[in-house]
């Protein structure tokens, strides 16, 4: 098992909450979805979030609408849906959850260590 | 300088270059490949395409700047490696079986390289085998089997899917998918269709220049190529049928005759000429050298017929390197000389010839009739319609057998007389002399009647010292005799009394000069008396 895989794993497992979590305020396209995924080192290539926007897309989680651009093609504007902001609701719980749960783990191993 | 191609990304034009749109391009191929889901890799292509659109725009200070393969490196650097791509739950198994897939080669028709499907190429990719000897093999297998593999092949064609993308090319020949074998891939695929385009422009500029006329006459001058390119094409086609198929004989005749014991004992096939070369072979060299060095010989001269018929049928044929061509003449030469020396050995056997001749009284006179008759032994096999057989025996003696030769004529003297004349000869006078001493024949003499063997016999390298035995009988004048039927068959040409209508009756002799001073010469000089004293 290599790290980098691992790693690559852990960062794609939050990355669909991450992506739902940037539109959880308003309406945003892919570049803006970038920016701020990049800003916050969650993404170091911009490829990997096509397929999960299609991807999320397909299970009726973001809907997006097309607008027209002054510099380059049109622009898919992508928002939650529904069904998408109740799914971010029980992925943030999970998340909260899950941060208790991985400091109680880590940091008693730290202490035992210590 | 830079050639430029117009492209059209998301909607959005732009001129980018050559060498950039082909990296551009594998790229979306490599991406395009690596979404198994149809709908959906469309889908998120049309975004990534989109986002590259919106990339270059950004990049572009002003309307006319083109797309160069800095700026394409640059969004490649953005977007991320194909495998960025993958975002599935087994993410782990995709990565294990992208590694094999890469490690794996996958047979592919190789369009680029190939000549008609492209099938011998993929297949040279996927054994790692040289593809012009894969041509070769398929030619002679296409002729061996007079066809029917032309069919395996059509078949071969529909089944093996064709090396579209960049990807399958790289899996074609086992290099792993990443994005610098891309490259490399692509660089390589540059030259060839960066030239096809050069082509190309080449002629529409050409024509939008020229006037109709010229274009007559070009068009007359494409048609005489093409013209000349069939012909070149039919010849080629002639010479590799026909090369290939004497190809194919030789080698089998060659492990025929390989096969087949001659080496051991030459006298098998001993009615065959080729076989010469084999019989009294004593120089170092064995019989299978010999016999090798006889096919290569052959094959070699055919081989390169079959090559040049294959370059005229297929224009960008493989060199078969020049390693191959040199170890080609070399052993060309190494035949030619084995041969030469095993020939010029052959020949030295025939170099002398010498002649055993020993004579005993036969107790003929005048008015006496002597009745001559042959035997021989039947159990040999000796049939008299044959002149020679040869009795091979496998571990012991053979035995060389062969007709011998019978001359009845006349003599003065008031006895007759039986001369045996053996001849053979040797590379040496004493040689020749000792092979002609090793003739063995016999004849038997009761009373009035003479009984010989008809059947000379010589042990060992037979009759290439063209051992030979004459039997002449020589009967006194006006004596008679009487010619066995059988005795025909051993009738030796020229002077004497043998001929059709002497046997099987009681003839006279006669003082042929005589005869032939008061009568014509082609009349029978034989007078005929009385009936069969038998």
């Amino acid at each position: 098992m290599k790290i980098e895989n691992t790693k690559a794993q852990m960062r794609k497992g939050v990355l669909e909450y991450c992506i739902l979590s940037v539109l959880r305020e308003n309406e945003a396209y892919v570049a803006e979805i970038l920016d701020a995924l990049k800003e916050a080192k969650l993404i170091v290539v911009e490829g990997t979030i096509y397929p999960l926007l299609t991807r999320l897309k397909n299970a009726s989680l973001l809907s997006y609408r097309w607008e027209e651009s002054t510099s380059g093609p049109p622009r898919k504007y992508y928002g939650l849906t529904e069904t998408g902001k109740q799914f971010l609701e029980e992925l943030t719980m999970t998340w909260q959850e899950l941060q208790e749960a991985v400091n109680i783990v880590t940091q008693s191993k730290t202490n035992n260590h210590e | 300088m830079n050639k430029t191609v117009n492209i059209n990304l998301a909607g959005i034009f732009f001129h980018i270059d050559e060498d950039a749109y082909l990296k551009l391009k594998a790229y979306l191929d490599t991406i395009r490949n690596s979404f198994k889901n149809g709908q959906e890799g469309q889908e998120i292509l049309q975004d990534i395409e989109a986002r590259i659109a919106e990339l270059f725009t950004q990049k572009m200070a002003h309307e006319k700047q083109v797309i160069g393969i800095n700026e394409v490196n640059e969004v490649i650097s953005i977007m991320g490696q194909p495998e960025d791509y993958q975002v599935d739950e087994d993410f782990f198994e995709d990565k294990e079986q992208a590694y094999t897939s890469a490690k794996s080669k996958k047979l592919y028709r190789d369009t680029l390289t190939g000549n008609i499907a492209g099938i011998c190429a993929g297949f040279g990719h996927y054994f790692d085998f040289s593809v012009i000897w894969l041509r070769i093999i398929f030619i002679i297998l296409a002729i061996a089997t007079s066809g029917t593999f032309i069919l395996i092949y059509l078949i071969l064609w529909l089944v093996i899917p064709e090396a579209k993308t960049t990807a399958e090319k790289l899996e074609m020949t086992g290099e792993p998918i990443n994005i610098s074998n891309i490259e490399k891939k692509v660089k390589e695929g540059f030259q060839h269709v960066s030239d096809r385009m050069k082509d190309v422009d080449y002629e529409k500029y050409k024509d939008q220049f020229t006037n109709s006329s010229t274009n007559f006459f070009r068009n007359v001058g494409n048609g005489l190529v093409a013209i000349l390119t069939f012909l070149g094409k039919c010849l080629g086609f002639f010479l590799v049928v026909v090369s290939g198929l004497t190809l194919l004989s030789l080698i089998l005749g060659f492990l025929f005759v390989s096969f087949s014991g001659i080496y051991e004992n030459p006298f098998l096939f001993r009615n065959y000429g080729f076989t010469e070369i084999f019989i009294g072979n004593d120089t170092i060299i064995p019989n299978l050298v010999t016999g090798i060095a006889l096919t290569l010989f052959m094959v070699i001269p055919v081989f390169i017929i079959f090559y040049l018929g294959l370059k005229l049928l297929i224009t960008n044929l493989n060199s078969i390197g020049k390693t191959a061509k040199i170890t080609l003449l070399a052993l060309w030469l190494v035949s030619l000389g084995i041969l030469s020396y095993v020939v010029m050995n052959r020949v030295a056997h025939n170099a002398y010839e010498e002649e055993i001749v020993s004579t005993e009284v036969l107790p003929i006179m005048t008015n006496d009739t002597l009745t001559i008759k042959p035997y021989y032994d039947k159990s040999s096999g000796f049939s008299l319609n044959e002149s020679y057989r040869y009795t091979y025996k496998k571990g012991g003696e053979n035995v060389f057998q062969k007709k011998i030769r019978l001359k009845v004529l006349p003599t003065h003297d008031s006895i007759g007389k039986i001369v045996t004349r053996k001849k053979a000869s040797g590379k040496s006078s004493l040689k020749a002399q000792e092979n002609a001493e090793e003739i063995d024949h016999e004849y038997a003499l009761n009373g009035n009647l003479l009984n010989f063997n008809g059947i000379m016999s010589s042990p060992g390298k037979g009759d290439i010292y063209e051992e030979n035995l004459i039997l002449e009988v020589y009967l006194p004048i006006n004596s008679y005799v009487y010619l066995h039927e059988d005795t025909s068959y051993f009738a030796y040409c020229c002077n004497n009394l043998l001929s059709d209508s002497t046997y099987g009756e009681v003839i006279k002799i006669e003082d042929k000069a005589k005869v032939t001073s008061e009568k014509n010469k082609d009349t029978l000089l034989i007078e005929i008396e009385g009936d069969s004293i038998l």
